[in-house]
C-alpha cells in the first residue's frame, strides 16, 4: 500500500492576520465531530451513535469574519499513529499541509483521551483549538471541568459543546481565529529523545514540526508508514538505524513508550482541571439506561434483546412498510390512479405506438422504471432507513457485535464486522467503505466478499419480502436460513483458504442512548435523497435496455439463451431471464422484475423462493462493483465477481432441486 | 528485536488439572501423551480426543465435554461462594461489578497493547468489570471496552476491595 507523503507548507501570498486554510476537525471515534460539523457548517454530514460512522473526509465551506474557509470532518483516532485504515485517513489528512486550523474534538466526559490528542497536537505545532462536547452528558455524570485553566495550561482556546443542540457553536467559531499551537509538552524517556534530536536536522521541511514528524517516523511502521519524499537516503537509513536502536534499548515498542509517556502528563492534566460537580451523580434516565447496557450485552438476556430489536425491526419494514404503505402505492396510487392516468393522456397525446411503449409499455418508463422504484422500493427502502437510524442512533450495534463475536471468530473475523455486515442491510456500497474499520487486509477482504455475495441492501431485502410475503412464513424463514448459512460457510471458507491474519475483538461501547427524532428524520430524508438520485436513474437504463431488447425482439432471444440456466436450472419461467440481466445495474430491479413475475401469477411457492435466493446472492450492483475496485483493485473485484455469478446459481440449483421444484 | 516479555503466568486457586497427565484406566500407569503411539494411524481425524496407555494399549478418551463443563461450572460456584482471597487476579477473574487496578497487560501482541493503551487501559488504570461472558466488558473511566475474553485473560489486575 503506498504510503502517504508529507507536503511542504504553501506560502500565503496575502498578508491578512492568520489566514484560515482549513479547519480540520478531529478526535476520538464516536466523540460527535460529525455533529459538530454540520452544527459549524450547515451541512449534513451522517450522525450516528458508533464508532466508524465516518470513514471518509467530509469537506464543507465555512465563513468566518467575511472570509471562506473549508471545514473538513475526518475519521476517528485513538491517536495519530494509526493502528487502521481510518484512522490513518486522518492522519494523512493532518500531515497534507491541508491544515490551518484544527479542532480537536473530544467527548468531555473522557478528559485524558482528549488531552493526548491535544498533547500530541501541541507537538506537531499546528495552530489548534480544544472543543470539549458531550457537555451534557459529563454534567450528568457529575463532572465539572476547569475550562479556563485547562485553556491556560494548554495555551490554546478550550470550548465546552453540545454540539447536538448547537451551544457553544458560535463561541467556536469565534475561538477559531485564535487558534495557537499551544504550549504543552511532553519529554519522553532520554533514548528516545536522543533519537529525536539526531533525526529532526536530517528531516525535510514539512507541515508538521520536526520533532513531532521524528516522532511519529519512531513510532510508526508497516502498512501505515510515512513517507518522505524530500528527504536524503542516509535520513531514511538513520530514521531506520535509530528504530533499531530504540527497540533494543526500550522494554516495550516505541510507540507504547511515546504513549506512555504522553498518558502520564494528559493523566495529570486531567486530574488537575476536572473534579466532581454538586450535582447529583447518576440521573434517573441515565439508571435505566445503564440498566438496559447491561442487558444488551448479557449472556443470556441479550439474545431475546436481540430477537426483540429484530422483531420490532420486521413489523415495522416487512408489515408496515412492505405491506402496508406498497399497498398504498402501488395498487392505490400507481395502479389506480397514475399509471391509468398517464396511460390515457399518453394514447391521446402521442398517436405513435412506439413513443406510447417507450412510456406504459410492459417496458415502460411509467409503468415499469417509475412503478418499480417508487411504489414499490421506495416505500419500504423509506421505513426501513427510518428503522435503521433508529438502530444507529441508540448505539445498539457495537452491542450486537458483542453479542456475535464467537460467531464471527469461526469466518475469521472479529465481532466488529457486524458493523459494516449490518451497514450493508442498508447499502452494500457504503457498507464496502466502511470495511476501513477493520485492521487486517484478510478481515476487509472476507467483509466486503460476504457484503456482495450474501447481504442484501435495503432496496433488494424489501422486494424480497414483498415477494415472499404472500407466501407462508416458512419460506421467509427458509430464505433467512439459506441465505445466513451461505454466509457462514462462505466466511468459514474465506477464513481458511485466504491468507493474512485475523485480529482478536476490541471495542469501544458508545452508550445507549434514546435516538433524536430530528436526526433520524434528517438522516432518512437524505438517503431517501440518495436513493432517489442514485436508484432512479438505473431504474430507467434498466428499463430502456429491456425496451430495446424487447424492440429488436434481441429479449427472446436472450431468453432462450439463458433458458437452460434459468429453467433448466433453477427452474423458473424463461422471462425471469430479465429480470437477472437488470440484476446486473441493481439487484433490487432484478428482485422487483421477479416480483412482477410473482404478482403476475407466474411463480409458484418454490420458484419464487430459489428465485429469491438466487437474486440475493447474484453479483453485486455496479456502484457496489466499483466500490470494490476502488477498495481493493481490479483484480480483486473481478475474482469476487467470478466468484459469486456461478455461485448463485449453484446455489440456487441445489435449493430446487432439493425442494422439488420442476421445470415450467 | 527483542520481543515483548513472556506474559507471566500465575495461578489462582485450586490448579486446573493438567491437560497432558493421565492415568490409564485400566492398568493405572502414569504417563504423559507423547502421540508418538498415533503417528503411523490412517485414521487421524476425530482421533484427537483418545489417548492410548503405552503399557497395555487400552484405548480412553482424553476428556469428556460434559465432564469439562460440569468441573467449570463447581469452579464456578466455588469462586462464587468463596471468593479467592488473593487480590491479584485476571481482569476476566473479577466478578462483575468489582473494580480492579491494572498491573499489567501481557498480551503478546505489541499494537494490540497499544490499542487498549489509547482506549485508557493500561497499567495504573482503575477499572471495573461489568461482564465476562460472552466477551468481557470493562469500564475505564467513562469508557466502556468490550473485549475478547482471551484479551481480558492477559490483563492483570489487583482487587479493590
Amino acid at each position: 500500500m503506498a504510503s502517504i507523503d508529507v507536503a511542504v507548507p504553501r506560502e500565503t501570498d496575502d498578508g491578512g492576520p492568520e489566514p484560515i486554510r482549513g479547519v480540520i476537525l478531529v478526535g476520538n471515534p464516536n466523540v460527535g465531530k460529525s455533529a459538530l460539523f454540520g452544527a459549524l457548517t450547515g451541512t449534513y454530514a451522517t450522525v450516528s451513535n458508533y464508532p466508524g460512522t465516518t470513514v471518509e473526509v467530509t469537506r464543507a465551506g465555512l465563513t468566518l469574519r467575511g472570509r471562506r474557509a473549508a471545514v473538513v470532518d475526518t475519521p476517528g483516532a485513538a491517536s495519530f499513529v494509526p493502528l487502521s485504515e481510518d484512522e490513518r485517513v486522518t492522519r494523512d489528512i493532518l500531515l497534507s499541509g491541508e491544515a490551518g486550523a484544527v479542532v480537536i474534538v473530544g467527548d468531555a466526559k473522557n478528559l485524558e483521551r482528549v488531552l493526548l490528542l491535544a498533547l500530541a497536537l501541541a507537538e506537531m505545532a499546528l495552530p489548534h483549538v480544544l472543543c470539549l462536547n458531550m457537555m451534557d452528558e459529563a454534567g450528568e455524570r457529575g463532572l465539572a471541568i476547569d475550562v479556563e485553566r485547562l485553556s491556560a495550561r494548554l495555551g490554546v482556546p478550550v470550548v465546552p459543546t453540545v454540539a447536538i443542540r448547537g451551544e457553544g457553536i458560535d463561541a467556536l467559531r469565534a475561538a477559531l481565529s485564535q487558534a495557537r499551537p499551544g504550549h504543552a509538552r511532553v519529554g519522553y524517556p532520554e533514548t528516545v529523545e536522543d533519537a529525536v534530536t539526531a533525526l529532526e536536522p536530517l528531516l525535510p521541511a514539512a507541515s508538521i514540526a520536526p520533532r513531532a514528524l521524528a516522532l511519529m517516523l519512531l513510532a510508526t511502521d508497516g502498512a501505515h508508514a510515512v513517507g518522505l519524499p524530500g528527504a536524503a537516503g542516509d535520513a531514511r537509513t538513520r530514521v531506520e538505524e535509530e528504530r533499531r536502536r530504540l527497540a533494543r534499548a526500550l522494554p516495550e515498542p516505541v510507540a507504547y513508550a511515546i504513549h506512555e509517556a504522553r498518558q502520564a502528563v494528559a493523566g495529570a492534566l486531567a486530574r488537575e482541571v476536572a473534579g466532581t460537580s454538586q450535582r447529583g451523580r447518576a440521573v434517573r434516565g441515565r439508571r435505566l439506561a445503564a440498566q438496559a447496557e447491561r442487558l444488551a450485552t448479557h449472556p443470556v438476556w441479550g439474545y431475546p434483546v436481540l430477537a426483540v430489536v429484530l422483531g420490532l425491526a420486521y413489523l415495522f419494514v416487512g408489515v408496515f412498510g412492505a405491506g402496508t404503505l406498497v399497498d398504498l402505492f402501488e395498487d392505490g396510487l400507481f395502479g389506480r390512479i397514475v399509471n391509468p392516468f398517464v396511460t390515457w393522456a399518453v394514447r391521446r397525446l402521442l398517436p405513435w405506438t412506439f413513443a406510447q411503449d417507450l412510456i406504459v409499455g410492459p417496458y415502460g418508463l411509467v409503468t415499469m422504471a417509475l412503478t418499480y422504484s417508487l411504489a414499490l422500493v421506495l416505500p419500504i427502502v423509506g421505513t426501513f432507513f427510518v428503522a435503521f437510524g433508529a438502530l444507529e442512533d441508540s448505539g445498539y450495534l457495537p452491542r450486537l457485535a458483542v453479542m456475535v463475536d464467537g460467531l464471527f471468530r469461526r469466518m475469521g473475523l472479529n465481532g466488529k464486522a457486524v458493523l459494516p455486515m449490518v451497514l450493508g442491510l442498508g447499502c452494500d456500497t457504503m457498507a464496502t467503505l466502511t470495511t476501513r474499520i477493520l485492521e487486517t487486509p484478510k478481515e476487509r477482504l472476507i467483509v466486503i466478499l460476504l457484503l456482495a455475495l450474501g447481504v442484501p441492501c435495503s432496496a433488494q431485502l424489501t422486494v424480497i419480502l414483498a415477494l415472499l410475503g404472500p407466501l407462508t412464513p416458512a419460506a421467509f424463514v427458509l430464505w433467512v436460513l439459506v441465505v445466513v448459512s451461505v454466509i457462514l460457510a462462505v466466511g468459514r471458507l474465506a477464513a481458511i483458504v485466504l491468507p493474512g491474519r485475523s485480529t482478536d475483538f476490541v471495542l469501544e461501547l458508545p452508550p445507549l442512548r434514546l435516538p433524536r427524532l430530528g436526526n433520524i428524520a434528517v438522516k432518512t430524508l437524505g438517503r431517501i435523497e440518495w436513493y432517489l438520485k442514485e436508484a432512479v436513474p438505473l431504474f430507467v437504463l434498466g428499463t430502456l435496455i429491456l425496451f430495446v431488447g424487447d424492440r429488436l425482439h434481441l429479449l427472446g432471444g436472450m431468453q432462450r439463451l439463458a433458458a437452460p440456466v434459468v429453467s433448466g436450472l433453477l427452474g423458473l419461467p424463461p422471462e425471469a431471464a430479465g429480470a437477472f440481466v437488470v440484476g446486473f445495474l441493481r439487484r433490487d430491479f432484478g428482485a422487483a422484475g421477479l416480483y412482477a413475475l410473482a404478482r403476475a401469477g407466474r411463480l409458484d411457492a418454490v420458484q419464487a423462493l430459489v428465485a429469491a435466493v438466487t437474486i440475493t446472492l447474484f453479483i453485486p450492483c455496479i456502484a457496489n462493483f466499483f466500490m470494490i475496485v476502488k477498495e481493493r483493485g481490479w483484480r480483486t473485484a473481478l475474482a469476487v465477481a467470478a466468484f459469486i455469478m456461478p455461485f448463485a446459481i449453484g446455489v440456487g440449483t441445489a435449493l430446487n432441486l432439493l425442494l422439488g421444484g420442476g421445470r415450467p | 528485536m527483542t520481543g515483548p516479555p513472556a506474559p507471566r503466568r500465575y495461578s489462582f486457586g485450586a490448579a486446573a488439572p493438567s491437560e497432558d497427565a493421565f492415568a490409564c484406566a485400566l492398568c493405572g500407569l502414569r504417563f504423559t501423551h507423547g502421540g508418538q503411539v498415533c503417528a503411523s494411524c490412517p485414521i487421524a481425524v476425530g482421533c484427537d480426543d483418545v489417548v492410548r496407555c503405552p503399557r497395555c494399549g487400552y484405548q480412553f478418551p482424553r476428556r469428556s465435554r460434559l465432564v469439562d463443563g460440569l468441573r467449570a461450572l463447581r469452579e464456578w460456584w466455588r469462586r462464587r461462594s468463596a471468593p479467592d482471597a488473593h487480590p491479584v487476579r485476571t481482569l476476566d477473574h473479577l466478578r462483575a461489578g468489582e473494580w480492579g487496578t491494572v498491573l499489567s497487560v501481557s498480551s503478546a501482541d505489541a499494537a494490540m497493547r497499544l490499542k487498549l493503551s489509547h482506549l485508557g487501559l493500561a497499567p495504573g488504570a482503575e477499572v471495573c468489570l461489568e461482564q465476562s461472558r460472552p466477551a468481557a466488558v470493562v469500564r475505564v473511566g467513562q469508557t466502556t471496552i468490550a473485549l475478547q475474553l482471551s484479551i481480558a485473560r492477559a490483563v492483570h489486575v489487583r482487587r479493590l476491595g
